[in-house]
């Protein structure tokens, strides 16, 4: 398995964002992962990973009309593809195994 | 203009949907709460939103602009040229190096000054609004002299003042306190006005400051603790407010945390509110504390000095029976701490580090001309190919970058080195330095610096080789001919003779803060330090009724009883210890001079001679009834005292302390040796003339901190436990703080003159070895431009002597007239320094002749190489050319 197809942790808060809000644009993304994880997130560092990962196959955005709110400028939708999710699936797969009986301490110490 | 900015931000964006979407989204969040927030601050994070994407999407615009045909052909052109320079670089060397590091030294050293000099100087306190502060200090309106400022004082100076949000006051006094594992330590305390943490504009990380009203009462129940304190008593934990800490046998309720850096005014680790009373009537309370105001918004600093006068000129008025009339005079707070004359001494540093970046721009650009004049040739066999002025300037500028690049980052590698060393010689250094005084590159002097020198080599390498450009013609290989000199060639010369002075007056002012570090390690001290520890004790306010010097006399009794010791005294003012008392007064039947005559004062208690070895020349020492409160009081003198104010017999004479011709008259019972006594300000700078000096009995000031000084049989280090223990014993919750050797805390004092000396003498060594370098390469160019002209002489007659004759007086005149002027600029900078400076003129006839003969032996050395040289000339080589 190549490094290439792990996602890094931006990376795997962007793709799992985009699975969970309905019309993953830009803006709502970046409200997303601000509002669960708590943390600024810079759109530039939003775009060039959206960049990255359709580069790597695992999303695909496509041109949706924008509203007065935005200057009528179009948003960028992201869509989740099939290799997004299995990758996400083996991140989450890989991070259970290591954490697998450090649930007590890590509990304790969030 | 914002509008400008944001289409700049956007051009590094890949246009498209990408461009439009980030943006889109921008303008979307650009009011949210989550977002920018709106407004003002919307646009700004904006911006800030589009000037990181700009810079996360810049690599990729840089590659698409590669792929286009101009730039490309620029990009290789630059990658041929730099490949050229470097050979060509590597071609020559000695030159190359020599060019590389002389830019470096240039770079580190001025960076290295100023970080020293804006740490200390120009960095402001670390407060918001740190430039709205000020210093607010009253003084005599007749004399200047400054008058100390009072609870009263402050009081009356608020009600008047107009110009100030706040206006408030601290002092700072060492307190005891009692850890839960029963040790008692001493931490340095900040006793404030109730609103003086929330004018300097510091927020607590935890809790509050002070309220209004719990200042200026004996009952003060809370404290304000700082950072590294809560972390050490307390382990950092959230919950410390409310809990109670151990200040001088007081309970406090901790209130609020400081943020960690906040240490105001010097190294402060806690505050509590000013501890005593408002007095209802008198003045004189001998509780008095240093004052500070926070200007208002709009007000100018002219404006608020005219209000500041008259709000203390009014304090006077109101109560002429007390003071004389006052006047105010304010001054940026982040001086108040700094130990007086250091301002002075830096600013000659940066003066002699600007001579130093001199020297240095100067040989760069010598070492540069002559490079490019010697290759003449190259440039018109490269314009005979075809090449217009503008590339040959392009690889003149490429191969000065290259030299740039080099030099710029072995410089900063230095200063970086070079600052942390400084940084590690000075801080274990009890220097009483505040707490955001540090050394530290300063970025944007740094820059400055790079940018100078940088475009000082570009024009040097580049400027020289476009102007043979431009005039070759395209014919073909020039001659070399005979001209003897070239207007560039007498620019070098002028500019070496301005090296020699620069690099001359360094040198003389290294030589004298090196003689200044000899004379203050001999100078004779009138006592005996190196078995003698020192420490500071101060009783707390705990409801002990006993007078505190009885307090004291138990605990030396104590102290004298432990293994090891000799004999202990307490002290306040001793030499190596902190600042000395100066005192004015008046002789009983020496007719009333005015001014007063003044002496550094120092109160001892009886074994105070036994303990640091003082002799006592005529009379007696004090008896131990006159340490304690309520005895006679009595006077020793020094023989300076004595010789110039008490005639033959001293002894039995009466002296009268202060001004106002009330106090009670002192009999003098003895005379002793003059002493040493440091410096009144604990820094920089001594006297070595001797100053009159008085030591009065304990027991005439009810003091509750002293120096306690110990004198014992070997080592003085084995004796501190054994010290602790006995002061545990009978003082409990009194701490022993910063006990050291006292011969120690005195060398420490003469850090000025070592720090100075050391930088000095790098500054002269460096200016030195580049000046003759310089001076070297010069007159070896000359030399080889004439070798035309040298070898028609020879052909003519000439004999090697007179050749080599007619170089060293070329080089001669250079060096006589570069170290004359040398010297006037020396003794302008030596002037300034006089603070450093100890038992040494700033004119000494021996260090100048010496300094000056030994540029003129060096300098003369350096041009011997040349002269020979010359002498080799081939008179048919020379005409072949």
């Amino acid at each position: 398995m190549g490094r290439r197809q792990f996602p890094g942790e931006f990376e795997h808060l962007v793709l799992a964002a985009a699975m969970r809000v309905e019309d993953a644009y830009g803006a709502a993304l970046m409200r997303e992962i601000e509002t669960v994880t708590g943390r600024r997130v810079q759109a530039g560092s939003l775009y060039i990973t959206i960049d990255r990962l359709e580069e790597k196959g695992f999303v695909t955005t496509r041109q949706a009309p924008g509203d007065a709110g935005r200057g009528g400028r179009p948003r960028r939708l992201v869509r989740v593809e099939p290799a997004g999710v299995r990758a996400l699936a083996r991140h989450r797969d890989a991070l259970l195994r290591m954490w697998a009986g450090l649930e007590d301490v890590l509990e304790r110490a969030g | 203009m914002i509008d400008r900015l944001i289409r700049f931000l956007e051009w590094w964006i890949p246009e498209g949907l990408i461009r439009d979407g980030l943006v889109g989204d921008l303008e979307e969040r650009r009011d949210e709460p989550g977002g920018g927030r709106g407004g003002r601050r919307g646009d700004w994070w904006l911006i800030g939103q589009l000037a990181h994407a700009a810079l996360v999407y810049a690599p990729r615009r840089v590659r698409r602009a590669g792929r286009t045909r101009p730039v490309r052909r620029h990009l290789a052109h630059l990658a041929r040229d730099s490949r050229y320079g470097l050979r060509t670089l590597g071609a020559t060397p000695f030159t190359s190096t020599l060019a590389v590091l002389t830019l470096a030294v240039g770079i580190a050293m001025t960076s290295c000054v100023f970080g020293i000099a804006h740490g200390i100087l120009i960095r402001p306190l670390p407060l918001p609004g740190a430039d709205r502060l000020v210093a607010i200090d009253l003084l005599a309106a007749d004399s200047g002299r400054p008058v100390e400022f009072e609870a009263l004082d402050l009081r009356d100076f608020r009600e008047r003042q107009e110009t100030f949000v706040a206006v408030e006051g601290y002092f700072r006094r060492a307190v005891g306190s009692t850890g839960s594992d029963g040790q008692a330590t001493s931490l340095p305390a900040g006793f404030v006005t109730a609103g003086a943490l929330e004018a300097l504009g510091a927020r607590p990380a935890l809790g509050r400051t002070f309220a209004a009203g719990e200042d200026f009462r004996d009952d003060i129940a809370h404290v304000v603790i700082g950072h590294d304190l809560w972390q050490r008593r307390f382990g950092g934990g959230e919950d410390v407010l409310g809990s109670l800490l151990d200040v001088d046998g007081r309970r406090l309720a901790v209130i609020g945390v400081m943020p960690p850096g906040f240490a105001f005014p010097i190294e402060e680790e806690l505050w509590l509110p000013m501890d005593f009373p408002m007095p209802t009537t008198d003045r004189g309370s001998g509780r008095s504390f240093a004052v500070f105001g926070r200007l208002a918004g709009d007000v100018e600093r002219a404006r608020a000095d005219v209000d500041a006068r008259a709000a203390a000129s009014h304090i006077g008025a109101a109560h002429p029976g007390d003071h004389t009339a006052l006047t105010a005079s304010l001054s940026a707070l982040s001086r108040r701490h700094l130990p007086a004359g250091l301002d002075s001494l830096l600013y000659v540093m940066v003066a002699a580090v600007v001579c130093v970046l001199l020297i240095a721009a100067v040989n760069l650009a010598n070492l540069l001309l002559a490079r490019s004049l010697t290759r003449r040739r190259d440039i018109s066999i490269r314009k005979a190919l075809g090449a217009t002025t503008g590339r040959v300037g392009q690889q003149f500028a490429v191969e000065s970058a290259i030299v740039c690049v080099f030099g710029t980052a072995l410089g900063l590698a230095i200063a970086i080195a070079g600052l942390r060393l400084v940084d590690r010689a000075v801080s274990p250094l009890d220097l009483g330095m505040p707490y955001w005084v540090d050394f530290r590159l300063s970025g944007s002097a740094v820059w400055i610096f790079v940018a100078v020198l940088t475009l000082a080599t570009l024009a040097a390498g580049t400027a020289p080789a476009l102007r043979v450009a431009a005039r070759t013609p395209t014919t073909g290989p020039p001659r070399g001919g005979l001209g003897a000199r070239s207007p560039s060639a007498g620019v070098s010369g002028r500019l070496v003779s301005v090296q020699i002075a620069l690099a001359s007056a360094l040198l003389i002012c290294a030589a004298l803060l090196a003689r200044s570090v000899v004379n203050a390690r001999g100078v004779e001290k009138g006592f005996e330090t190196d078995h003698v520890v020192a420490a500071t004790l101060s009783l707390p306010e705990d409801g002990d009724d006993r007078d505190p010097s009885a307090r004291f006399a138990a605990v030396l009794d104590e102290v004298a009883a432990v293994p090891g010791v000799a004999s202990a005294t307490v002290a306040r003012g001793a030499p190596g210890t902190g600042p000395t008392f100066t005192w004015r007064f008046e002789v009983r039947g020496g007719g009333a001079a005015t001014p007063l005559p003044s002496a550094d004062g120092v109160p001892i208690g009886h074994d105070y001679p036994a303990t640091m070895g003082l002799r006592v020349i005529r009379g007696r020492a004090f008896t131990p009834t006159e340490s304690r409160v309520g005895s006679e009081p009595a006077l020793l003198v020094n023989e300076t005292l004595a010789r110039r104010h008490l005639g033959a017999n001293p002894v039995g004479r009466q002296i009268r302390i202060g001004e106002g011709g009330e106090g009670p008259w002192l009999p003098v019972v003895g005379v002793v040796a003059d002493t040493y006594i440091g410096s009144r300000t604990g820094g920089i700078g001594m006297s070595t003339e001797p100053r009159e000096q008085m030591y009065i009995s304990w027991g005439v000031f009810p003091y509750r901190a002293a120096t306690l000084l110990v004198r014992t049989h070997d080592d003085p280090r084995g004796v501190v436990s054994g010290v602790r223990s006995a002061l545990a014993e009978v003082a409990p919750g009194v701490p022993l703080a910063r006990p050291r050797v006292l011969a120690e805390a005195i060398d420490e004092s003469t850090w000025a003159f070592r720090l100075f000396g050391a930088v000095f003498s790098v500054f002269g060594g460096a200016a030195l070895v580049l000046t003759v370098s310089g001076l070297y390469g010069v007159l070896a160019f000359s030399v080889n431009r004439r070798r035309g002209e040298l070898g028609v002489r020879m052909a003519l007659g000439a004999d090697s002597v007179r050749i080599r004759r007619l170089v060293l007086v070329h080089a001669g005149r250079q060096l006589l007239f570069g170290s004359a002027a040398g010297a006037l600029l020396a003794f302008g900078l030596s002037s300034a320094m006089r603070a450093a400076l100890f038992g040494v003129a700033p004119a000494d006839p021996v260090v100048y002749l010496v300094t000056l003969g030994a540029v003129l032996g060096v300098g003369t050395l350096a041009a011997l190489a040349p002269a020979t040289l010359a002498t080799r000339s081939d008179p048919l080589e020379a005409l072949r050319r």
